[in-house]
């Protein structure tokens, strides 16, 4: 039963990556670059006079390459091999290991890191020439023990560096059930080690298991290195999720995207919403790790424009996007600009007012309403909590009706479902829903992901 | 069976055992400490390897996190890029005159980013305090040493530990605030992993512990159990400060076990060997003494069964000899003979039986009033014809006429085995001087003669039964050995004792008999 569930998944996997595959050579994508780039305001025309604040989005997409020539990945697979794995839990992340090395081509590398209170490195970085003997190593994983996942990951990006090449997407894939406890254990101290990761061009993502693991932990670690993170409560599916990853690792065009927004004067960077930046006057900087085809991530930038006069048109921003073309190797910089103009007509404001950027503004500003939610719920303020989410469940839904977004209609949803489980023993589980919920959003991928949420059903 | 003798036996077996149970309790107690040391001294070089080891990580971490500051330019965009494209560097800071930061601008907070700003909150009390600067700064070292230097600076913060390196060039001091995180990572990175299914450090366990004794890293297949101790520790290298290294391991003692096994078993196998050989001596010991109490008994059964035809002979003899219608003089000279002979022979039975007596412990007295001038007269009466054959000439001065409660048959015999042992042995001094005295008392009887006396040597084993002083003044002479022995036991046994005291002409034998025991 569960062979022929995994089957299922990997077949299923393995078919929308030949689809996209082949949707991608078909086309006839712009050849001047991996990256194409778009810089949008979220008012583009606004009213003259006053001082105002807005939504800046920098939109990166990742145009299709020939899925002959997709860049060689370096995955390094961590798995959680501590006492509360033991069972069917071990068994399917061993099966869910394999199959995703089986997704490798002979020439990405992979390395296998187990940990309990200790480190192994089962399978060094190597090549994947020889899969039965990979297979065989991972299939003698046993359990037992606790959860050293700071060394754990630090080892499986220690093997990842051997062979570290800028034309290779590098990736932590790891898996955990539990909470960390052996080494360096709270949220802050891993999503710090995802920061440094992350700007070492590595991501980590982070595949949740069960209902006991820390998703703060997990999601922060994911978050700061640009990793995804998955929520998976029945081990059945942990096939799924890591083929997810793999499928992404694999589709990347391009990564060390380093984006910097230049602001003129009168135009004041506030804050970034939902991604960390460095904001050093009307400079401001951002970095991705990897860009994937058909994908779109964007960086959203609150801010303030001084009183202009009407009719008047002034450039809001200048962006450039320095990356590295993984199709063709090198670095390349892509180039795009917004403007601003005055109008002294409220209804010309709105009618200009752009779709998709209030839209993203509007899901990370949920996102952050959620945060505040989860927090009081945290605190054990059941009621304020409650409260919370139903004003960010109506905030979504207006937005929704308001902007005929379809996504903030289903994040509107949860929020109310979020809002009835509150006090319910099924909060464990909304929790991590509503975590991996987030940071979906706050990655800022936004293209159909045609094989996520397993756990959405 | 003479419970001395068991006793003896006993110690013969207990005294070497536990000796050998003490040695072998001590070599195996030593082999153990000396084990146990050399672990320690292993495991202890082995954590200063990895302490060597964590050297070389934080030489290269500090190398890493300054490299490129050389060619640095000094513009503010030039040094935030600098720290953007570090992966080790939190913040750069560079020092001015005032030993404060020039760079990140302080002097300018609105032109702070964020995370020099958090930056500055988790060192505004180095800056504040002084204590970077002063590391730096104040090394009291010559102008050379000082013109290019560089360091560590370490200080806590929140959760833990927080790592400054710093660097003088010639012209402008570096403080690099290191990502904490990252720092770990790279430690952890630089320690060995655990190598499962290998035979790579299965029976140990190196654990570093922070300044809280949180463990940061473990490798090693030993598990340990929860708060056992660790075999060694030893504080981690600077800039580890208050950090430990542990080594974890089997106790060495277990591996001493086998050869603490082998010993304990040696052991009991001697104990089981001497004991057998105790055992068997004991047994043929007890045989050797039933065998020779049969012979003491059947001695004295013969002895016995001699006594009473002795008897009659010597009374028929007598009666012979006192019988005034007497026969010719060689008759009366042949009844003198078998008179004095069979006297001498009921003193020698009545000497046997009285060691048989008291080898059973059964000699008694038989107490009653009596006067040591008159045993003493008829000893010298029975042994005058013997005395005159060896024309002896004897002295007497008896001056203890009154009676005193003694046996009298055992003064006798005292005083026959004292004048027997002249008559044998110093004949050729042709004196015999006899004195009795009631001195302080007790009773005193001196048996003197001139002969050639004894040698000093053996002048303390002569009341030794059995033992016969062996030169020329026994040769030749017939004689059991017992007759001392006797004479002064059967003293003992009055309460009194009996003294060999040499003189300048022969030998002198005093007996005392003590004179109070007449009315006890």
């Amino acid at each position: 039963m569960k062979n022929s569930r995994i089957l299922i998944w990997v077949g299923v996997l393995s078919v929308s990556i030949a689809l996209a595959l082949t949707a991608a050579s078909s086309k006839s994508p712009d050849r001047s670059g991996a990256v194409a780039v778009e810089t949008t305001l979220a008012h583009p025309v606004m009213l003259a006079g006053a001082k105002q604040t807005t939504y800046l989005k920098v939109a990166v997409t990742g145009v299709d390459m020939n899925p002959d020539k997709r860049a060689p990945v370096n995955v390094a697979i961590v798995l959680d091999r501590s006492g509360s794995m033991s069972g069917k839990k071990i068994e399917q992340a061993r099966r869910a290991a394999i199959a995703a090395i089986d997704q490798l081509r002979p020439d990405d590398i992979v390395s296998v890191v187990t940990y309990s209170s200790n480190v192994n490195v089962l399978i060094p970085a190597t090549k994947v020439s020889d899969r039965e003997s990979l297979y065989m190593r991972i299939r003698g994983i046993a359990s037992g023990g606790n959860t050293a996942l700071f060394a754990g990951v630090s080892k499986g990006a220690q093997e990842l560096r051997k062979f570290i090449d800028e034309n290779r997407v590098s990736s932590v894939v790891l898996l955990s059930d539990g909470l960390a406890n052996v080494g360096p254990s709270s949220p802050g101290d891993l999503a710090a080690l995802g920061a440094t990761l992350g700007a070492e061009g590595i991501t980590v993502t982070t595949v949740g298991l069960g209902l006991d693991f820390n998703e703060d932990l997990m999601a922060g670690l994911a978050l700061k290195s640009e990793g995804n993170h998955f929520f998976v409560e029945d081990a059945t599916d942990l096939t799924l999720a890591f083929a997810t990853e793999f499928g992404d690792a694999i589709s990347a065009t391009a990564q060390d995207a380093h984006i910097v927004i230049d602001c003129p004067a009168g135009v004041r960077p506030v804050r970034m919403l939902g991604r960390e930046a460095d904001i050093r006057g009307q400079r401001v900087e951002v970095y991705l790790n990897q860009v994937y085809q058909e994908q779109t991530k964007y960086v959203l930038l609150e801010v303030e424009i001084a009183a202009g006069f009407a009719g008047r048109r002034i450039p809001a921003a200048a962006v450039t996007v320095t990356y590295r073309d993984l199709d063709r190797g090198g670095m390349r910089t892509a180039r795009s600009s917004a403007s601003v103009r005055f109008t002294n007509a409220a209804a010309e404001q709105k009618s200009n007012e752009h779709r998709e950027t209030m839209i993203s503004a509007v899901k990370l500003i949920a996102v952050e309403n959620n945060k505040i939610a989860v927090a009081l719920r945290d605190q054990g303020k059941i009621e304020a909590a409650r409260r919370a989410f139903l004003e960010n469940e109506t905030y979504s839904l207006d937005n929704s009706a308001k902007y005929n977004s379809s996504e903030l209609l289903t994040y509107g949803v949860t929020q109310g479902g979020a809002a009835r489980v509150v006090d319910t023993p099924k909060w464990k589980a909304e929790r991590k829903l509503q975590i991996e919920q987030n940071l979906k959003t706050t990655s800022q991928r936004a293209v159909t992901p045609k094989t996520e949420g397993s756990d959405k059903d | 069976m003479n419970p001395r003798l068991t006793i003896i036996l006993i110690g013969i077996v207990v005294l070497p055992l536990a000796i050998a149970g003490w040695l072998v309790g001590r070599t195996v107690r030593d082999g153990q400490a000396i084990a146990e040391q050399r672990f320690r001294r292993l495991a202890s070089l082995e954590l200063a390897a990895v302490n060597d080891g964590l050297d070389g990580t934080f030489a290269r971490i500090h190398g890493e996190a300054t490299a490129g500051l050389d060619t640095l330019g000094s513009n503010l965009d030039d040094r935030r890029g600098w720290s953007d494209d570090s992966f080790l560097a939190a913040q750069l800071y560079v020092l001015g005159p005032d030993r404060r930061p020039a760079h990140p601008p302080i002097a300018n907070p609105t032109q702070l980013s964020r995370s020099e700003r958090d930056s500055l909150e988790r060192t505004q009390r180095i800056w504040d305090g002084g204590a970077l600067a002063s590391t730096i700064f104040d090394r009291g070292e010559t102008a050379a040493a000082l013109a290019s230097d560089s360091g560590w600076f370490t200080w806590y913060w929140e959760d833990g530990i927080r790592w400054i390196a710093w660097r003088r060039d010639v012209t402008t001091d570096y403080a690099i605030e290191l990502e904490r995180t990252r720092v770990l990572s790279e430690i952890i990175n630089d320690l060995p992993d655990t190598r499962i299914g290998t035979d790579e450090r299965v029976d140990s366990l190196i654990r570093l512990r922070d300044a809280s004794n949180r463990i940061v890293y473990q490798w090693g297949q030993f598990e340990p159990d929860d708060g056992s101790e660790p075999v060694v520790r030893v504080p981690a290298t600077e800039p580890l400060t208050a950090w430990n290294l542990e080594y974890y391991a089997i106790s060495p003692s277990g591996a001493v076990t086998t050869s603490r096994v082998a010993m304990l078993s040696g052991l009991i196998a001697l104990i089981v060997a001497v004991s057998a050989l105790a055992i068997y001596f004991h047994r043929e010991q007890s045989r050797d003494l039933r065998e020779a109490g049969q012979r003491v008994n059947f001695v004295n059964q013969v002895s016995h069964e001699l006594k009473t035809p002795l008897t009659n002979i010597r009374m028929y003899a007598e009666l012979m000899s006192d019988n005034p219608a007497a026969p010719d003089a060689k008759t009366t000279r042949h009844l003198g003979v078998i008179i004095s002979e069979s006297r001498r022979l009921s003193r020698l039975i009545n000497n046997v039986l009285t060691l048989g007596g008291k080898q059973q412990r059964s000699v008694e007295l038989r107490r009653k009033p009596v006067a040591v001038d008159d045993v003493v007269r008829t000893v010298l009466d029975s042994f005058r014809p013997a005395l005159e054959a060896s024309s002896i000439e004897v002295h007497q001065r008896l001056d203890a006429t009154e009676p005193i409660a003694a046996d009298p048959d055992r003064l006798e015999q005292i005083v026959g085995n004292l004048v027997s042992n002249v008559e044998k042995y110093a004949a050729d001094g042709r004196y015999l001087g006899v004195r009795t005295r009631i001195v302080e008392g007790h009773v005193e009887v001196s048996i003197e003669d001139r002969g050639r006396g004894i040698h000093v040597e053996n002048a303390q084993r002569i009341f030794e039964p059995f033992y016969r002083v062996d030169d020329s003044l026994t040769e030749g002479v017939s004689g059991t050995g017992i007759g001392l022995s006797i004479a002064r036991d059967l003293a003992r046994l009055h309460g009194g004792d009996l003294y060999y005291e040499p003189t300048g002409t022969g030998s002198r034998f005093r007996l005392e008999i003590p004179f109070e025991s007449a009315r006890a």
